[in-house]
């Protein structure tokens, strides 16, 4: 277990969640990013919380899991309702809230 | 370093290039399960209660939804499957080398050691039980919601 790989790791996840999200076309693929956005910021405050002994770091990332799990069925709903109304699953074809 | 230290942390990473590249969304959320179960495993050395929470929560209960969402809605792909792919790879590097000029700046730590599990909950319900109910809020929050907006327009349930 290395320190900077951890972190190198995390750093990794959380560029290739931002490309997903910038430019994947699927909503659920946005949300996986999104994911993947949350699991590397975790790893990183872990990472903080084991090296140094911050254990503020390990509350906000027991924290974190919970929100992202709330987050996710709250967004899955919305998406199985945008496809069921519009027959649509890409998010840049979703233009109703665009004014 | 450790091997399976290594080989643990180059699958990880593979993982999630998979989630952001596969064309099939289905695929995407086996790729992230991998990479999931494999951030889980590398918690084992740092908090062995974090990887428990990590796959029974994430693994276990995330990825069913991803994949129950995608078998009901019926569009387990799309004919393009990215959007402005150049824009998105710029940033997402620009992204990258800052963390890691960030990271290379850290002092090194003192002696890293597995945070124990009551130590953690002492200080956890100490200092975060406002925040640990307001959570539970959320999540009742986060369940009605969910079945508000999910359930069939003008239906009985």
């Amino acid at each position: 277990m290395s320190f900077r790989a951890l972190l190198f790791l995390s750093a990794w996840m959380f560029a290739t969640g931002i490309f997903g999200v910038l430019s994947r076309r699927h909503v659920v693929a946005l949300l996986l990013s999104i994911e993947l956005l949350f699991n590397g910021v975790n790893l990183a405050l872990l990472t903080f919380a084991w090296a140094y002994g911050a254990l503020s770091a390990a509350s906000l990332a027991f924290l974190g899991i919970a929100v992202t799990v709330a987050e996710v069925a709250v967004g899955l709903a919305i998406f199985l309702l945008v496809v069921r109304l519009t027959g649509k699953a890409a998010a840049d074809e979703l233009k109703q809230l665009a004014g | 370093m450790n091997p399976v230290f290594t080989l643990l942390v180059v699958l990880v990473m593979a993982a999630s290039l998979g989630v952001v590249l596969s064309r099939s969304v289905f695929r995407a959320a086996y790729f992230l399960a991998f990479a999931l179960v494999g951030t889980g495993f590398l918690y084992l050395g740092m908090s062995p209660i974090f990887s428990a929470v990590q796959i029974l929560l994430y693994t276990g209960g995330v990825l069913t939804l991803v994949i129950f969402a995608v078998m009901l809605s019926g569009k387990p792909e799309l004919s393009t499957v990215f959007h402005r792919p150049a824009q998105g790879l710029i940033a997402a590097l620009l992204v990258f080398f800052a963390l890691l000029s960030l990271t290379a700046r850290l002092p090194e730590p003192p002696e890293p050691r597995t945070i124990p599990v009551d130590v953690f909950a002492a200080y956890f319900f100490r200092e975060g039980a406002l925040a640990f109910e307001i959570l539970s809020l959320l999540l009742l929050a986060a369940l009605f919601g969910a079945l508000a907006v999910a359930r069939k327009q003008g239906g009985e349930g």
